[in-house]
């Protein structure tokens, strides 16, 4: 399990796996990792918290992982740039991971 | 070697009308077809230097400015941009001729060389050292390579960087500097050797002009160069200078959005773009001053190891 944010007012258990078609070149820049999609011919820029997330996801193998996200309920909805959950959502809009 | 102005305009005008005229710009032979003695002169004046042939022989593209449909020629006098027959443009007023072939061979280029990954973006070298100035339109890009380029300064292109291969040699492409509006006269006042092609009055643009290309661009037209500099430029007026570094990944992705080819290359296209941002420092510069602009381009020239 991982624990993404620190305001434990609001508790959300999902279980994420590594999206089944993903074919990835990765170069890591000083600014994040720039990231081509190649089953999706996309390209996206992911912070280095967001792919550690990412590598930790895609190993944890077909059974996926369960994220235990503790957000404030401010920070639900909209997501904010730094919150856990904004990276599971920029992850699940890059279609690298999706929920089992 | 036969260059425009070596021709007579009488032998200019044959062989434009029986299309047997080629224009070589950097590596592309262009077959150019036209009646319209309109573009005629605009190709006389910020072409005179650049090498031609009016006995026909190959070419890489066929291009034509011609006179629109009947009913339209009625209405108007116009001109009507084909490549290989295909006219992707609406028509536009005759003595907009000019103009409409500089966008028209914008557009060929954009769309067809995928040899080369192709951005939206001016391109510049001095002391060996290639720079891209990418920006969106408006941002006074062409602006700047203009006065880079009347301060000596090589020019690759005001318009299209054409990067190739995994060396990722830029590739000249030097043709005239299209100009917009007050810029003209800026340029004009600041440098009274900047020689320009016809006025385009009342086109979508505003006024467009085309500054000619230096002859020393125009001879060097077949040799590439290095990326040493990205930058993004933005003028900016009343604003002091700055300049801020952009990392490799918010410089790929702004390129990204400036690329004509970039989806069309694919994996290619990103191990292309991911090298040259890897490997090339970006910088933002926000200048309302030509002046510091280029002040600071040749200090981050003088600074790249």
């Amino acid at each position: 399990m991982i624990r993404i944010a620190a305001s434990p007012r609001c508790e959300l258990d999902v279980k994420y796996s590594r999206s089944s078609c993903v074919e990835l070149d990765a170069r890591h820049c000083e600014d994040g990792v720039l990231v081509y999609d190649a089953a999706m011919r996309s390209t996206h820029l992911i912070s280095y918290e967001g792919w550690h997330l990412f590598l930790s996801v895609s190993q944890a193998g077909t059974d996926g992982i369960t994220l235990d996200l503790l957000l404030a309920p401010s920070l639900l909805e909209p997501a904010v740039a730094d919150s856990g959950l904004s990276l599971i959502r920029g992850l699940e809009a890059a279609g690298l991971i999706r929920r089992c | 070697m036969l260059r425009l102005a070596d021709i007579s305009a009488q032998d200019l005008k044959r062989s434009l009308i029986q299309g047997t005229f080629r224009l070589e710009i950097g590596g592309f032979s262009l077959r150019v077809d036209s009646n319209i003695p309109e573009l005629q002169a605009g190709l006389c004046s910020v072409y005179d230097y650049y090498p031609v042939s009016v006995g026909g022989g190959y070419y890489d593209y066929d291009l034509a400015i011609r006179p629109a449909s009947p009913p339209r020629r009625w209405l108007r006098r116009n001109a009507l941009f084909s490549i290989s027959g295909q006219a992707p443009f609406l028509p536009m007023a005759a003595e907009h001729a000019h103009a409409l072939f500089e966008w028209g061979l914008n557009w060929t280029i954009g769309s067809s060389v995928h040899q080369y990954l192709v951005l939206h973006s001016g391109v510049v070298e001095k002391n060996g050292k290639g720079v891209l100035l990418a920006a969106v339109s408006g941002s006074g890009k062409s602006t700047l390579t203009a006065e880079l380029v009347m301060r000596d300064w090589r020019l690759f292109s005001d318009e299209l960087a054409l990067i190739d291969g995994p060396d990722l040699r830029l590739m000249p492409f030097p043709r005239p500097v299209s100009l917009k509006n007050q810029s003209i006269d800026l340029i004009r006042g600041r440098h009274s050797a900047a020689r320009f092609g016809p006025l385009a009055h009342d086109t979508q643009k505003g006024t467009i002009a085309h500054l000619r290309a230096p002859d020393g661009s125009v001879e060097r037209s077949g040799e590439s160069s290095r990326p040493a500099l990205i930058v993004f430029p933005k003028w900016a007026p009343g604003q002091a200078l700055r300049v801020s570094p952009v990392g490799a990944g918010q410089a790929a992705l702004r390129l990204i959005d400036q690329s004509f080819n970039y989806s069309t290359l694919g994996q290619l296209g990103f191990a292309r773009l991911a090298d040259l941002v890897q490997g090339t420092r970006a910088w933002e510069l926000e200048y309302s001053s030509l002046d510091d602009a280029v002040d600071a381009l040749e200090d981050l020239i003088a600074d790249d190891a």
